[in-house]
């Protein structure tokens, strides 16, 4: 039986990502594709039509964007998703050299609505490379109720990940996860957002999370606000802020971010990020850090987009040592409906080894049923 | 009558021969419910007829509906088929009859009746004119209600387009 589920989530599975690009497409927030308000998860029925009609280089049949690739069809209330992602990473520098692949992320989705109130869910198991605490095992990385409040108010509460900055699909990117926003990052939260036609607010409250295994639980309470201003249709600017502590620290986490069509197959996608974070044994003892991700894309054709990316760190800006620099270029291949390929190299140099750089490069192969 | 008529008709012989349009872009904006999503469109003009006679700007504008780009093939498809219904008005034409420039100032308040959907109403806009020589250079930006067209909302899998649609048309014209 544990074969049969293996294998059936190894087929099946969920969370999708959000393409943040389509907001130089007039997509100014991701509620149009996805249910989740702040983007990710499962998608919806315009959701499905637009990586066809938009995103994917060729369409396939009629029908093939329909969940499981055509093989279940969404109706009013229900909506099924799915995602699998496996990566494959290559990183040398001098002394080292590393190769792996593994699966990132596997699991299912659903989402079932009655009256204004949407019932979303995950299960899946634990993914990750082999030293994953917990691989293998039962994982549902997302469980919530989303009420419509009105046409432009959403109130959520359960188990998400707390919106911060620009939700970009984080794995891939170590700035995030330095703050806490990378993968398996989920909380429990209550969360409000209303939007405007000039813009979005968004406050979130995080409880922790209440099924964490109490060796990995740090107690993390973070109270967010998102404020972001809706450009002319291709564009959007916001700002975050963060109020948080932990089992060991408190801190206070500010950020800008920006996305913004350069021109009509252009566009660049900015945010920093600044971190205070003071010890709670002692109050003395504070460290300011820094933290960014910027990404130039250019859309070659349908369905591949090439892109500069560059990301920085600094995680005690009185230490200059700590500085990381990683630039870097990528490409995406969306070739067929829920179907993505990304390929990226990064040169990272780290301050205190600056003649050893280290070269990274990674394969993602992504299907988001 | 008779005089309308016959002004009606010097209208007519001092617009009969097609502007020569340099450059032209007329963009559209619509908002859809409830992911306040842009929907950004563009076309040209088409036919363009103006004189200007006296202080007045007369003649007509015609954009081609089918050549609407809103950048989504399928969207595009779906708001000419369902909505504009192309097939049976192909054209929007904005008629000048009398259109006061004023003097001294390129900001005008134009009136004038926008043939849309097999619909004829007239609307009042703020255009920005300037004329060097035989070339005007235009710029105006107005609302209109698609109910006032007789065009239903638009809807798609859970997607819905505000009633009001934002327009702006810049033009560089040639007159005679």
């Amino acid at each position: 039986m544990k074969t049969l589920i293996t294998i059936f989530l190894l087929v099946l599975s969920a969370n999708t990502l959000s393409y943040v690009e389509n907001v130089t497409k007039g997509y100014a927030n991701c509620m149009s594709c996805h249910i989740s308000p702040n983007g990710g998860g499962i998608l919806t029925d315009y959701g499905r039509v637009l990586s066809s009609a938009m995103m994917s280089t060729w369409k396939v049949r009629p029908g093939f964007e329909n969940p499981y690739y055509g093989l279940f069809k969404n109706t009013q209330s229900l909506k099924l998703g799915g995602q699998l992602r496996t990566i494959q990473v290559h990183a040398e520098n001098n002394q080292v050299k590393i190769a792996k692949k593994f699966v990132m992320q596997n699991n299912l989705e659903f989402a079932y609505k009655i009256k204004n109130v949407n019932i979303v869910g995950t299960i899946g198991r634990q993914e990750g490379p082999k030293t994953t605490k917990r691989k293998g095992e039962f994982l549902s990385e997302r469980h919530y109720l989303l009420w419509e409040t009105s046409e432009d108010t959403r109130v959520r509460i359960g188990k998400f990940k707390q919106h911060f900055g620009i939700n970009t699909p984080d794995h891939t990117r170590f700035v995030k996860q330095s703050l806490g926003f990378g993968s398996n990052s989920e909380t429990y939260n209550f969360e409000v957002s209303k939007y405007y036609d000039w813009g979005e607010i968004n406050i979130s409250q995080s409880v922790g999370d209440f099924f964490a295994h109490k060796a990995d639980d740090l107690q993390k309470r973070n109270l967010v606000f998102n404020f972001t201003h809706y450009g002319n249709g291709s564009s959007r600017f916001g700002t975050s802020l963060l109020l948080g502590r932990d089992s060991l620290n408190k801190r206070r986490v500010y950020g800008v971010n920006a996305v913004s069509g350069l021109s009509k197959n252009t566009y660049f996608l900015s945010e920093l990020n600044y971190e205070r974070k003071i010890e709670l044994n002692s109050s003395d003892i504070s460290t300011d850090a820094l933290f960014g991700v910027h990404t130039l894309g250019y859309k070659a054709f349908k369905g591949g987009t090439g892109y500069f990316v560059f990301e920085h760190s600094q995680n005690d800006l009185s230490k200059n040592e700590s500085l990381i620099l990683s630039p870097g270029v990528g490409v995406q291949l969306l070739p067929i409906p829920h179907v993505e390929v990304q390929l990226e190299y990064q040169r990272r140099s780290y301050q205190v080894a600056k003649n050893n750089p280290e070269h990274r490069s990674f394969m993602i192969f992504h299907l988001y049923h | 009558m008779k005089k309308i008529l016959l002004m009606l008709l010097i209208i007519n012989i001092n617009v009969a021969n097609a502007s020569k349009v340099i450059s032209s872009k007329v963009k559209f904006q619509a908002t859809g419910k409830p992911a306040f999503l842009k929907i950004n469109g563009e076309g040209k003009l088409g036919v363009t007829k103006l004189k200007i006679v006296g202080n007045k700007l007369i003649g007509s504008i015609e954009v081609d509906l089918n050549e609407l780009d809103s950048g989504i093939e399928l969207r595009d498809n779906h708001l000419k088929e369902n909505y504009l219904e192309t097939k049976k008005y192909p054209k929007a034409i904005l008629y000048l009859d009398h259109a006061d420039l004023l003097k001294g100032s390129s900001e005008n308040t134009l009136e004038a009746v926008l043939e849309l959907h097999g619909v004829k109403k007239t609307i009042e806009f703020i255009s920005t004119i300037k004329i060097n020589e035989k070339v005007l250079t235009v710029e105006s930006e107005f609302s209109i209600k698609l109910s006032d067209f007789k065009i239903a909302i638009p809807s798609f899998q859970g997607i819905t387009v505000s009633k009001i649609v934002k327009l702006n048309i810049t033009a560089k014209i040639e007159l005679d």
